[in-house]
């Protein structure tokens, strides 16, 4: 049995008699020794060995067939996805003036309306069909917690509904956190609340440069203070965004966020992303610090270093895994305040990519728009290893780098140089698999 | 005999499935893109 074209095998620095083996396909890691791959493909191993690397998709009966699967995964995503997942902006009111916001100018304070928050009831009912076991909307601005009166008026409608039908309703916050508190989160936890991910951009005085309220105000002790108060009351997902002048700094978060009793426990999982540079019309236009692809070469450094002092610390991050676009999710969209449909949250405001509204459903043309499958046109990623991990990579980068979404957000390069350090990481904090992280030693081999 | 530690076992389709939607998890993956804003 040969073994996986999506399989990664790497020597283990500080274990010359280990070897890694990485799945892009599954995200299944595993350690064997040496001599073990070469009697694999010798034919000389034992058959519980093979057995298990099978069981692991680490080894495969034809690798055609397995390559032919993974440009069919999607599709497989699809037919097995049990969830109709919704974002929801509610409206474009916010508290903040965060100086690298994508939604800059578009934050008018218009709002959902009632008749159309009745027509997005209506609307999620009908697709919300009998395969469906969970409705999961993501709550969205502006800054959702502005709309509390929304959010009980949607979930209090749904829950009961979408339970009738032997469902369960869910709903997440994507929140700055300045509003959060404990009175607020026991009431919506009732109403289907299960998480809330909260931004704040390193050590006080750079996030209060970066997300000050609109009076100019800081707002770092506000947000630590309400993710204390609200401590063991939700999962919470902390997020940030760097730039390349400030990611060193970030760690420092961490350290306050633990003199304060927020240790690792405190948060389901801790990720910071590189500001992204947007060149639209709606973004601040003094606004020049963000990355415009993956590619640029500041980013390996920075997210290596970010993954590593947050693992470190023992604080959670995420694991590598496929992780599928919504655009790419039959049953997962956006729903702007006006009732128009999009495929990504970062697309509204531009016409061109909505994909209609919330009365009429989706229109014919939307998978033209957004370059559907757009990988599929590549020889370079339908032989990548990488393809699971990425496909195709970010299309909104994409527009934002290129004006268009035709051609792939090749995350190769980025993937190259950074995958087996993750891997490596990965051994020594999540697996204490100690030595991982020394320094390669060349072997002839 | 030949050792195998298996350290995490991954997903299949359907636990991608169960996730999927919101693509904030990539390794490789801006701001914006990510959903925060």
């Amino acid at each position: 049995m040969p073994l996986s074209r999506y399989l990664i095998v790497r020597h283990l620095p500080g274990h010359p008699e280990q070897q890694v083996l990485f799945s892009t396909r599954t995200g299944g890691l595993a350690l064997l020794p040496v001599d073990a791959p070469a009697a694999v493909r010798a034919g000389n191993a034992p058959p519980e060995l093979t057995d298990s690397l099978a069981k692991l998709s680490m080894l495969v009966d034809d690798p055609l067939r397995e390559q032919q699967e993974v440009h069919g995964y999607l599709a497989e995503i699809n037919r097995c996805n049990p969830n109709l997942r919704v974002s929801v902006i509610l409206g474009m009111a916010c508290n903040f003036a965060c100086r690298y916001c994508y939604e800059g100018s578009l934050k008018d304070g218009s709002a959902m309306d009632e008749a159309t928050a009745e027509q997005l009831i209506r609307y999620l009912l009908v697709r919300y069909t009998t395969e469906k076991n969970r409705l999961i909307l993501d709550f969205y601005g502006g800054e959702p917690l502005l709309y509390p009166d929304l959010i009980r008026f949607l979930a209090s409608r749904l829950k009961p509904l979408i339970e009738a039908r032997g469902g369960k309703f869910e709903f997440t916050l994507v929140s700055n956190g300045s509003l959060l508190s404990p009175a607020l989160v026991e009431e919506l936890l009732g109403l289907g609340l299960v998480s809330a991910k909260i931004t704040v951009d390193g050590p006080e005085a750079n996030h209060n440069h970066f997300r000050p309220h609109k009076n100019g105000r800081g707002s770092w002790a506000t947000i630590l203070a309400n993710l204390k108060d609200c401590y063991g009351l939700l999962p919470i997902f902390l997020s940030g965004n760097y730039t390349c002048d400030n990611f060193r700094r970030f760690p420092e978060l961490l350290d306050s966020l633990a003199a304060m009793g927020l240790g690792p426990e405190a948060f389901s999982s801790v990720m910071f992303y590189p500001v992204m540079q947007v060149n639209d019309r709606f973004a601040n236009p003094e606004f020049s610090g963000g990355c415009c692809s993956m590619q640029e070469p500041w980013l390996v450094v920075a997210s290596l270093f970010i993954r590593e002092e947050i693992l470190k610390r023992g604080y959670r991050f995420p694991k590598l895994r496929p992780s599928p676009c919504m655009v790419d999710l039959d049953d997962a969209f956006c729903v702007n305040h006006d009732g128009t449909l999009y495929k990504c949250v970062t697309l509204i405001g531009h016409p061109e990519f909505a994909c209609g509204d919330i009365s009429q459903g989706f229109n014919e043309e939307w998978r033209q728009r957004y370059c559907l499958d757009h990988w599929q046109k590549e020889e370079r990623c339908l032989g990548c290893i990488y393809l699971p991990l990425c496909f195709g990579g970010c299309r909104y980068m994409a527009f934002q780098r290129e004006g268009s979404m035709a051609r792939v957000d090749c995350q190769k390069e980025f993937l190259d140089a950074t995958l087996e350090k993750m891997l490596m990481q990965d051994l020594e904090y999540r697996y204490a698999v100690k030595g991982a992280l020394l320094p390669q030693t060349p072997r002839p081999d | 005999m030949e050792t195998l530690t298996v350290l995490d076992p991954g997903v299949d389709a359907s636990e991608v499935a169960a996730s999927a939607g919101c693509c904030s998890n990539r390794p490789s993956m801006a701001s914006a893109a990510s959903g925060d804003h």
